[in-house]
């Protein structure tokens, strides 16, 4: 601490003008200047009430743009766009399909993806988990081919519990994931889920290894 | 040694002395509770960046240490100090001593067995999961009682005085004392279930209301009224000047007092708040920009003259410091609730880091600068170490500017990712949540680092002031002092505000008319009137089994990572489905919006994912989520549900405006193990094992699968033919 902690202002730290504002005021030492207030001060203080007023009466008593008014604008910026978007995704591009498919780091791509969103309903082998074995040939949406599981994983089925992947995936991934699982049909499993829909004949899969059973 | 007012005078003096040792008593609990809150924040800021870190231990866990780490930084460490600094300087101001010493030491163990029962009941997730309003209702009675001692304690000292006038710190003491006491009670009252549970008696829409009414102003009435009040009176001991401006005093103390209580919808804009509500919360909010900062340079400009001496002496150095930083985080404020800047600001780490600015570099800056002027004072003694002293202010310093910076960082970051979208495709750029929180998580990691420089800071001056003690003299007779009685006094008639000033008691009076004019004009009419609800039919409320997962969900403290509450913006409609309306809250006690999303919203989680999944979730999040810093909740597998209660709870909640029948109340147990056995039967079906039914997890598996499906689906954004057609 410092030791000039004495309850005497009357000390050369006040200057002339400090002298002039100081009150009789004395609370255990304390004094108190009665400067006026800072011109900037003020204008912050009455400009912001100035603002406010007109402020509150345009929104509230004015009918001024409501925050569902603005939302319902933007989202008709944005469905514009995703319109577009949604038809040109919404055909599955069998020459687009084949050039990833062939293409195997674009494979490899198509696991990655896989491993990050799908294992965790599918299981880590796609054995089937929470949703079904997609390795078996039995598919409950979908033919099992490409262009019919293109619409499916856009979609998805929330009722059973398949998000929609328009939103998460681009194009290019979607085709990439599908090329990915078209690779591992009746891949071996040992602990397969049971079979859940119908079977449909592959190249890779011919004939149903195992039987629903049911 | 007193200021003699005249000769005639000098024959009615009284003697007397100042309870200094209830000083000393809080002065010594400010700086034990101050290591234990901030150490608790250090905690759980690496269990954010590290999700391992509460060890699998149920009571650790973040959802339950957050509040404990909140409410002893405010009313454990703040609380004991400005109380510390409010007995010391309004003895002297009043030249007076306390009214009632019993009183002064039933207030000091009063408010330390409430910290006591906090530290035990919160990690024990018991928890009304109301922000800083989390402790259970006795314990919010023992804090009504020890409040109302302390309010006896202070006006009976302001009724006792020997100084005519009262000083601007007291005005703001008054101010603090009247407004804790109705923001406490209001947001309180709550129907009681047990001892260890109850429900606030408002629901959904009204109880974020009164809740953010009162979050926002124990901000104001708890860390800034009592602190202004404290820098009133420490700046001018310091700083050995005269105060800057009296009037500036006035005009700042009034607008200060009458704005802040109108601010707290600024906590809810773009919420389902009737939208009124919320423009007055931002114009109010701009409009306190310039009080606030009416009090910052009252103090800076006090120091004036003498800032040489800021590289000496500590309290001035830590005071002009945490006027600073108040200066800061009263522009952030205003800032923050301009709707445009709230929009991205909101829900992200901004929001923490304006708010530990506050309360590190105003409160616990204020309570350092205090400190190195009043433990030398009280002991008669020097300060032990001049250089420990430097170093404490520049390892807090350097620590929160790491704080204040990550934070920035981490919450524009977050921002921005959550609403990119793609300006061809119109989709989100981000839709997957966990990317915006994997890229903000090396931002912890400097949180956290700043934080263990802030508490190492707290620990240096703790050393430093321990032994400043253990040094001192051991006994020391308590000074005297003389003044007349104030029915003794003769003052010349005054006008205006200074003749206020001589009767306290009208100038309480008018303190509680400027606080409550707000609270009523804003809260009163979403309580007495469900015209600013629309209606709902279809919003039903939970069944038993889903209220037992609820009171799962607000005892783990959920909300404090997920809101339920989607804002009308695209990017947030397109993430988590359809803007959230008033009419879905009805029914809910306490609400759930939450603060801040560290993980996505959860108000339509509702159906998104099989029971599979959740419950494969809470014992490995990273399984279904890579990347996930959720922690994990394993013992939601082995606690059993407990269903006898139920009964009881619906009927609390009955209480309070949920309709539930008597029937349903009466088959309370029946209906939720039947929907037990059903959840559970999607479980058991893949396997887990039959004794899952009567398990913590369904329960919640139940509320969660059940948020948001009332409402509806939306598909305003989907991918579905129907909207491939739509258009044109």
């Amino acid at each position: 601490m410092n030791d000039d902690n004495k309850t005497d202002h009357n000390d050369n730290q006040l200057s002339e003008e400090d002298k002039a504002l100081l009150l009789d005021h004395n609370y255990d030492g304390i004094q108190e200047l009665d400067y006026p207030l800072p011109r900037w001060w003020l204008v912050t203080f009455w400009g912001a009430i100035l603002f406010s007023i007109p402020y509150f009466i345009y929104f509230v008593f004015m009918n001024g743009p409501s925050l569902n008014d603005s939302y319902n604008m933007d989202v008709k910026e944005i469905k514009k766009l995703q319109h577009n978007y949604f038809k040109e995704l919404a055909i599955f591009k069998p020459e687009v399909y084949a050039s990833i498919s062939q293409t195997p780091e674009m494979v490899d791509f198509g696991e990655k993806l896989f491993v990050q969103n799908c294992t965790p309903c599918h299981g880590p082998n796609a054995e089937g988990y929470i949703g079904p074995n997609l390795t078996d040939g039995y598919w409950m949406y979908s033919e099992g081919t490409p262009e019919t599981v293109y619409p499916f994983v856009l979609m998805g089925a929330p009722a059973a519990g398949m998000p929609a992947w328009a939103d998460k995936l681009s194009e290019d991934e979607v085709y990439a994931v599908i090329s990915y699982v078209m690779t591992i049909q009746g891949r071996e499993q040992v602990n397969p889920k049971i079979p859940q829909g119908e079977f449909f004949p592959s190249e890779r899969l011919p004939e149903p290894r195992t039987l629903p059973s049911e | 040694m007193m200021n003699e007012k005249s000769e005639s005078q000098q024959q009615h003096l009284e003697t007397f002395s100042y309870d200094d040792d209830v000083t000393k008593l809080f002065v010594t609990a400010t700086l034990i509770w101050g290591a234990v809150a901030m150490f608790l924040g250090v905690l759980v800021a690496f269990q954010l960046a590290d999700w391992r870190l509460n060890f699998g231990i149920e009571w650790l866990t973040f959802g339950r240490l957050r509040p404990l780490h909140t409410n002893a930084a405010i009313f454990a460490f703040a609380g004991n100090g400005f109380f510390a600094g409010i007995y010391h300087s309004m003895q002297r101001l009043l030249k007076c001593r306390m009214f009632n010493d019993t009183l002064g030491r039933i207030h000091f163990w009063g408010w330390q067995l409430i910290i006591v029962c906090a530290a035990i009941t919160l990690p024990m997730g018991l928890s009304r999961s109301k922000e800083y309003a989390e402790l259970e209702w006795p314990i919010g009675i023992m804090i009504t009682i020890v409040w109302v001692v302390f309010a006896v304690n202070f006006f009976g000292t302001l009724f006792k005085r020997r100084e005519k006038h009262i000083y601007v710190a007291i005005w703001f003491y008054i101010a603090t004392i009247v407004t804790v006491a109705v923001l406490h009670i209001v947001n309180s009252l709550a129907i009681p279930v047990s001892w260890t549970k109850s429900y606030s008696i408002y629901a959904g829409v009204q109880d974020a209301l009164v809740q953010w009414w009162y979050g926002h102003n124990a901000v104001a009435f708890f860390l800034t009224t009592p602190f202004l009040g404290l820098m009133y009176y420490f700046v001018p001991k310091a700083a050995n000047r005269p105060i800057y401006s009296y009037r500036l005093s006035i005009i700042h103390f009034w607008s200060l007092v009458f704005l802040y209580i109108w601010a707290g919808p600024h906590h809810l804009l773009y919420s389902a708040l009737p939208e009124w509500v919320q423009t007055l919360g931002v114009v109010f909010s701009i409009s306190l920009w310039a009080p606030s900062w009416g009090g910052m340079i009252n103090g800076l400009l006090t120091i004036r003259g003498v800032w040489h001496r800021l590289r000496t002496d500590h309290t001035l150095k830590f005071l002009a410091t945490a006027l600073t930083f108040y200066g800061m985080s009263t522009f952030e404020g205003p800032l923050l609730s301009i709707k445009s800047v709230n929009s991205l600001a909101h829900f992200t780490s901004w929001i923490v880091g304006h708010v530990h600015s506050g309360t590190i570099g105003w409160n616990y800056f204020m309570v350092a600068g205090i400190f190195y002027y009043l433990i030398p004072y009280l002991w008669k003694t020097k300060l032990y170490s001049q250089k420990l002293g430097h170093l404490h202010f520049w390892t807090a310093t350097i620590g929160l500017l790491f704080y204040i910076v990550s934070m920035w960082v981490a919450g524009v970051t977050q921002g921005l990712m959550w609403r990119a979208i793609d300006q061809t495709t119109g989709m989100l750029v981000y839709p997957n949540f966990v990317e915006t929180v994997i890229r903000i998580v090396p931002m912890y990691w400097i949180r956290a680092f700043g934080g263990v420089l802030v508490l190492t800071s707290f620990l240096i001056m703790m050393y430093n002031f321990y032994k400043t003690i253990q040094g001192a003299p051991k006994k020391v007779k308590p000074e005297e002092f003389q003044a007349p009685a104030l029915h003794a006094q003769k003052h010349e008639a005054t006008q205006g505000h200074r003749k206020l000033e001589g009767l306290p008691a009208i100038f309480s009076v008018l303190v509680v008319i400027a606080i409550l004019v707000g609270s009523a004009i804003e809260i009163l009419p979403g309580l007495l009137s469900n015209h600013f609800i629309e209606e709902n039919p279809d919003i039903k409320p939970l069944t038993a089994l889903e209220q037992a997962g609820r009171d799962i969900y607000t005892r783990e403290g959920c909300f404090y990572c997920h809101s339920q509450m989607i804002r009308p913006m695209p990017h947030e409609t397109m993430r988590y489905g359809k803007r959230s309306t008033a009419a879905e809250y009805v029914y809910d006690h306490p609400f759930q919006w939450g603060s801040r999303r560290t993980g996505p919203d959860l108000a339509r989680i509702g159906g998104k994912y099989p029971n599979m999944w959740h419950y494969r979730h809470m014992i490995d999040p990273r399984e279904m989520t890579p990347g996930s810093i959720m922690p994990v909740y394993d013992w939601l597998i082995y606690r059993e549900i407990d269903f006898e209660i139920l009964p009881e709870k619906l009927t609390a909640l009955r209480k309070v405006g949920v309709p539930y029948s008597d029937e349903e109340i009466q088959n309370a147990v029946a209906d939720a193990k039947e929907q037990a056995e059903s959840v559970s039967y999607m479980l058991t079906e893949t396997g887990v094992d039959a004794s899952i039914q009567d398990k913590e997890i369904v329960a919640l598996i139940a509320y969660l699968q059940r948020l948001g499906v009332d409402a509806g689906e939306s598909t305003e954004f989907q991918f579905t033919e129907e909207n491939l057609e739509a258009e044109e």
